[in-house]
């Protein structure tokens, strides 16, 4: 695409272009110093009727302190001219619920005296009648909740002239602030549909959460009454911006760029200073609140502004995409708007221009824009689930008719190597074992020792069994095996004086052993019996079979005199041998009293 | 109580001379007489007929199962023994199909030999775990099944009693008869007898099945 200097230079562009439309257009339609009333005369009552006497000039630029009042009211008047024209009364910042009169007569009351508005009020604009005498005065109450005295600034004159000045603050003051209400409506609309589609995108709540802040936060300036003291009240204003900045951090997630200990670092310090200017609010001190809120979190949510902004950043420079670009050239608006935004708190409109804060707008481009991806990312994901399922299909079709063929030829080739395998298996079965003992039993035979004969001969046969059983195809299971030797031992074990207890774990059933591990397993299990019949002089044996996941546990533990006073140790090494050969190993748990070997054979 | 009369059909001499020999010290047995070949034998069991009666399978002269099911049709009482080898099951149960009621192994010591005449004569049967799993599976064919322990009409067959299904399951785990005993609570003798009202059912069917068959080949007329 182009190069870095171009997305610099128009990284820079953007933003002060916007700034420039803004504050074009944030211009009021200047009025004739006449029309402005200067220094009016004040009196501080409430009376609901204008009072008769106590009045005084104070001039609307300097605010004497005044005592701790729940909220203020106070009277001033302003003398209306004789015209032929219609006139009227401008107040383009009101902030107070407004009671005006001309004379005797109450021509309006824009809300309740005794319950103020909290801040702000819509630029006002009231047609007065035609008078005939010439001491005719306009009163005006104002009721607020801000301990200051000093007169809104106030127009009266022809309503010609008025009225253009009016349109243009209603305008920038309610009529935009509405559109954006009701475009954001709609946006999170689409989005919590899309979050009830997919619960588990946290993305997605986290924006509803953010849009739902900066909807109240915009909303508030058109709420009429609010039961809240003013101090809390004001302190929303913060809790909402900072919110709503915060949340952008999520953004990142769709990105491919995850933070989490960024993420919840965030959100945990803009939780604690929410909570610290709650407290300062909750003592009713507004000032303290108020230079808490505009300095800590001001400076907070710069930080995060800038934050979230290198992240964009980085994530433009690691793919290049409509997404990332687009947002991060609008975070290059939001932060050129809030710089101008601190100007125009710290130094005023005079010296700044305009007529408020523009950041309330401009937050909407990444807010409005993150909305727009996430509908187009769901979207996106919706017509790549839908081409994959028909993709699965046709691949699945495939494999199917591929694996229908190679079956053919693969059972064929299988069923010979098998046929192969076993017949190794049998030829060293028979030779480790009943080859060995026979030709023991030869050479006993030739010595003459009949007993020792009959010994090695009856072990042959035993390990014979054992071959003959694990080949036969009606043992299919490890648990046929095991229930034919244990019906051969039972005899055995009885004779010798045994008590035998058996567990077999039901879940040994759905393990799939293999002839040739079972055959091992049962030739171990039969030496360690053997042995106790033998050697161990024990009354009871205990023969366990345990399934550990994939693993087979055997346990063979007798009561008897122990192994180390028996000559196990051949025996011993035989079973080892066998065990390792199967994959397995063979362990002597140490026990107060008798044997105990466990074998385990991983699956 | 007069010692049981064996009689032994066995064809190895070595074999022979060495169950001869068990029975002949084991106390309770006397040994009635002993052959080698089925012709000798059927000529000797004409003469006397045996309280038990020991054979061995293969013969020079055939197979043992047709003589087993000639002399259980002519004396239904007459227990029989199959003299087995280890692992041939099948064979054994051929062999109960035609009516022996139990099995001995060659190499069984004296004392497993006399032990083993004397239960099958006093009623009882044994069974190994291979063979429990070969009746389970020839009593689980379910056409031509019927409940009853009365004689089966001819073609239908005698399907097993819960009892008898559990002493087949429990002995197919390789659980002993005094395991089965506890675990079903009854005697050790009626575990052994339950043995043999399986192998007398697997006999009854085995030879209805036949006739069924034979009906089916129209060898035999509808009567």
């Amino acid at each position: 695409m182009f190069g870095y200097t171009f997305w610099g230079a128009l990284y820079v562009a953007i933003p002060l272009l916007v700034l420039l439309l803004l504050h074009r257009f944030d211009q009021e339609i200047p009025l004739p110093d006449a029309l402005w009333a200067v220094d009016p005369e004040v009196v501080v009552s409430h009376r609901e009727r204008p009072p008769v006497t106590g009045w005084s000039p104070v001039s609307q630029r300097h605010a004497p302190p005044s005592g701790q009042r729940p909220f203020l009211s106070f009277w001033y008047r302003v003398p209306l001219p004789s015209s032929r024209e219609a006139l009227g009364l401008y107040i383009p910042y009101p902030a107070a619920n407004l009671d005006v009169w001309v004379n005797e007569h109450r021509l309006a009351l824009t809300g309740p005296m005794t319950r103020p508005l909290p801040y702000l009020q819509n630029p006002y604009l009231l047609p007065l009648p035609p008078v005939d005498t010439d001491d005719a005065y306009v009163y005006v109450r104002v009721a607020r909740y801000v301990d200051n005295l000093s007169v809104p600034a106030t127009a009266v004159g022809p309503l010609q002239q008025l009225l253009p000045a009016w349109e243009r603050l209603t305008t920038i003051w309610v009529r935009v602030p509405l559109a954006l209400l009701l475009v954001m409506g709609v946006i999170l609309l689409f989005v919590a549909v899309l979050y009830v589609l997919n619960p588990r995108e946290s993305a997605y709540a986290w924006y509803l959460a953010t849009m739902t802040i900066w909807m109240l936060h915009t909303g508030h300036a058109q709420i009429e009454h609010i039961f809240l003291p003013h101090t809390l009240w004001f302190s929303l204003t913060y809790l909402f911006i900072t919110w709503a900045v915060t949340e952008l951090v999520f953004i990142n997630r769709f990105f491919d760029l995850p933070m989490p200990a960024t993420e919840r670092w965030v959100v945990a310090v803009t939780a604690v200073l929410c909570l610290m200017l709650l407290g300062i609010a909750a003592t009713g001190s507004f000032d303290a609140m108020s230079v808490f809120g505009r300095t800590v979190f001001t400076g907070w949510c710069f930080s995060v502004s800038v934050l979230i902004t290198v992240r964009y950043l980085v994530a433009v420079l690691r793919r290049w995409s409509f997404e990332s670009l687009t947002l991060w050239l609008t975070s290059g608006v939001v932060g050129v708007v809030a710089v101008r935004d601190i100007l125009f708190q710290t130094f005023g409109a005079e010296r700044i221009g305009g007529t408020t804060y523009y950041l309330q707008y401009v937050a909407l481009l990444p807010l409005g824009l993150f909305g727009i991806h996430l509908v187009r990312r769901f979207s996106r994901a919706l017509r790549t689930a839908s081409l994959r399922n028909d993709e699965l299909d046709r691949l699945v079709d495939e494999r199917t008719r591929a694996l229908a063929t190679s079956y053919e030829t693969l059972s064929e080739e299988v069923r010979r190597r098998t046929v192969a395998e076993e017949r190794t298996r049998l030829m060293r079965d028979m030779h480790d074992g009943l080859g060995g003992q026979l030709v023991q039993a030869l050479a006993l035979s030739e010595q003459g020792s009949d007993r020792e004969l009959e010994r090695s001969l009856r072990l042959a046969l035993d390990d014979l069994r054992l071959i003959v059983d694990s080949l036969s195809p009606d043992n299919a299971h490890l648990s046929d095996l095991l229930a034919s030797f244990r019906h051969r031992s039972s005899k055995a074990l009885a004779r010798a004086g045994f008590d035998v207890s058996w567990v077999i774990d039901d879940s040994v059933l759905n393990l799939d052993v293999s002839p040739q591990r079972a055959l091992n397993l049962l030739r171990i299990l039969q030496e360690a019996v053997t042995n106790a019949i033998r050697h161990s002089h024990g009354q009871l044996i205990s023969i366990g079979f345990y399934a550990e996941g994939a693993q087979l546990r055997m346990s063979v533990r007798d009561n008897g005199c122990g192994i180390h006073a028996t000559s196990f140790g051949r025996g011993l090494d035989n079973m080892r041998v066998r065990a390792r050969e199967i994959g397995g190993s063979l362990a002597i748990v140490p026990a107060v009293r008798g044997t105990h070997i466990e074998v385990r054979l991983p699956g | 109580m007069a010692d049981l009369s064996v009689f032994l059909l066995e064809d190895d001499a070595a074999t022979r001379a060495n169950l001869e020999n068990k029975i002949r010290a084991a106390a309770g047995l006397r040994l009635l007489g002993s052959a080698g070949s089925l012709a000798d034998a059927r000529s000797c069991l004409d003469a006397a007929l045996p309280d038990a009666l020991l054979v061995d399978l293969q013969l020079p002269d055939g197979d043992a199962t047709k003589l087993i099911a000639d002399y259980t049709a002519a004396h239904p009482a007459l227990p029989i023994l199959v003299i087995s080898v280890f692992g041939d099951e099948q064979r054994v149960v051929r062999a109960l199909r035609a009516g022996a009621q139990g099995y001995l192994l060659k190499d069984d010591s004296g004392d497993d030999l006399a032990a083993s005449i004397r239960a099958l004569c006093a009623g009882l049967s044994p069974i190994s775990p291979a063979i429990a799993r070969h009746l389970i599976r020839s009593f689980q064919t379910p056409d031509r099944l019927v409940s009853d322990d009365a004689t089966a009409p001819d073609g239908a067959a005698l399907a097993l009693s819960e009892r008898e299904r559990e002493v087949l399951k429990l002995a197919s785990k390789g659980l002993t008869y005094q395991e089965t005993a506890e675990v079903l609570g009854v005697t050790v003798n009626t575990v052994g007898t339950y043995t043999r009202r399986i192998y007398t059912k697997l006999a009854v069917n085995s030879r209805s099945e036949a006739l069924f068959e034979a009906r089916q080949l129209g060898l035999m007329g509808d009567d």
